[in-house]
């Protein structure tokens, strides 16, 4: 049965809130609130709505999130918010058990210190599962680009956490 | 030996999926001859682990996926909230614009109104409302019959020209009225 563009904006919003808000606390940590970037990110697509296929909007609002993200951190002053969401959240996960939260504190330290668009393409990569084409796609760059960043950021996280793991 | 920069890239592709066929198997045949190459990817298996549990804590609860979606909800309600007013303003601007238009259009335009006595010759000095009388002002001569009906209408673009005209008609409708009063005599009459 057919539905009307506003019906399946309403659905796509239900539908990929929970993973968006995710990706904009992966990319911008603690500089911006990741709600508000969801928020203008859907918005933004909520004004052009009549350009868009909203039967699949994953994608779509991925790209759109994580543009809104860049454009948020590329602006000169960032406001830190307050650490309002469990990023240290270790019991949550699935190796929770394995992985103590001063680890996860550590490793959230390293990767907020990542240049922007290497936090992007390795959230992408890692926690979205996504292809190297894809995350070429959503950040409009080369997979050659993709591969690059995503080397020298996991190099860098290693780097700053190499002491750390060593001691443990 | 030792492992390189690039055998690290390797490693990450090959945890990423994203290498051939062909180059996953290389990479396996190499992994079961090479130590240091099967603890590099160890390390980095370790180091996906730690990343994955900083990941999964980025997942939010449901009261602030929840409290998100009412968020936006609310804030989309509000934009097409706004889009409803602004295209009545739209139409309300058009509307007045049209007026406006038209009220200047009959300023332009519309510069005659007829008036005059029932003498037979009028001058009138018209202005156009709303707009500078002197570019607008123009002067006409209407000539009515015995009962008041407009029979013509003359317009001049100074009021001197319009005097001289109405000047005109007079003299030449006194004259006729002499004529038919016999008052004047026809020269051919005396012969």
């Amino acid at each position: 049965m057919p539905q009307s563009t506003d019906e399946l904006f309403q659905r796509a919003v239900q539908t990929h809130t929970r993973r968006l808000l995710a990706i904009a606390r992966g990319i911008v940590g603690n500089r911006a609130s990741a709600e508000d970037v969801v928020q203008q990110a859907i918005v933004n697509l909520y004004q052009h709505r009549d350009r868009y296929d909203w039967r699949e909007p994953g994608g779509l609002m991925r790209r759109s999130v994580v543009n809104e993200a860049l454009r948020i951190l590329r602006q000169p002053r960032m406001t830190v918010v307050a650490d309002d969401h469990p990023s240290d959240g270790a019991a949550e996960s699935p190796v929770g058990g394995m992985i103590d939260q001063e680890t996860v504190a550590q490793v959230r330290k390293a990767i907020d210190q990542l240049p922007e668009h290497f936090r992007a393409a390795l959230v992408l990569c890692e926690y979205e599962q996504m292809s190297y084409v894809e995350i070429a796609h959503v950040l409009d760059v080369t997979v050659a680009q993709v591969k690059t960043w995503l080397h020298r950021g996991r190099r860098q996280l290693a780097e700053r956490l190499k002491e750390y793991m060593e001691q443990k | 030996m030792a492992v390189t920069d690039n055998d690290l890239e390797l490693l990450d592709s090959y945890l990423d999926d994203a290498l051939e066929i062909g180059e996953v198997d290389a990479l396996r045949v190499r992994l079961t001859g090479d130590g240091e190459l099967v603890a590099a990817l160890d390390q980095i298996r370790s180091e996906r682990a730690a990343r994955r549990s900083f990941f999964a804590g980025l997942e939010p609860d449901d009261a602030s996926t929840g409290a998100l979606a009412s968020r936006i909800q609310s804030s989309v309600d509000r934009r097409r909230q706004f889009a409803g007013r602004l295209r009545a303003i739209r139409y309300a601007a058009a509307a007045a614009a049209c007026v406006l238009v038209g009220f200047f259009a009959r300023g332009i335009f519309d510069r005659a109104p007829i008036a005059g006595d029932n003498s037979g010759t009028s001058l009138v000095n018209k202005s156009g409302s709303g707009v500078d009388l002197r570019k607008v002002a123009s002067y006409q001569v209407t000539l009515r019959d015995e009962t008041g009906k407009v029979i013509a209408v003359q317009r001049f673009d100074s009021i001197e020209k319009a005097q001289e005209f109405a000047a005109d008609l007079a003299r030449w409708q006194s004259h006729s009225e002499r004529l038919a009063s016999g008052r004047f005599v026809l020269s051919a009459d005396r012969f």
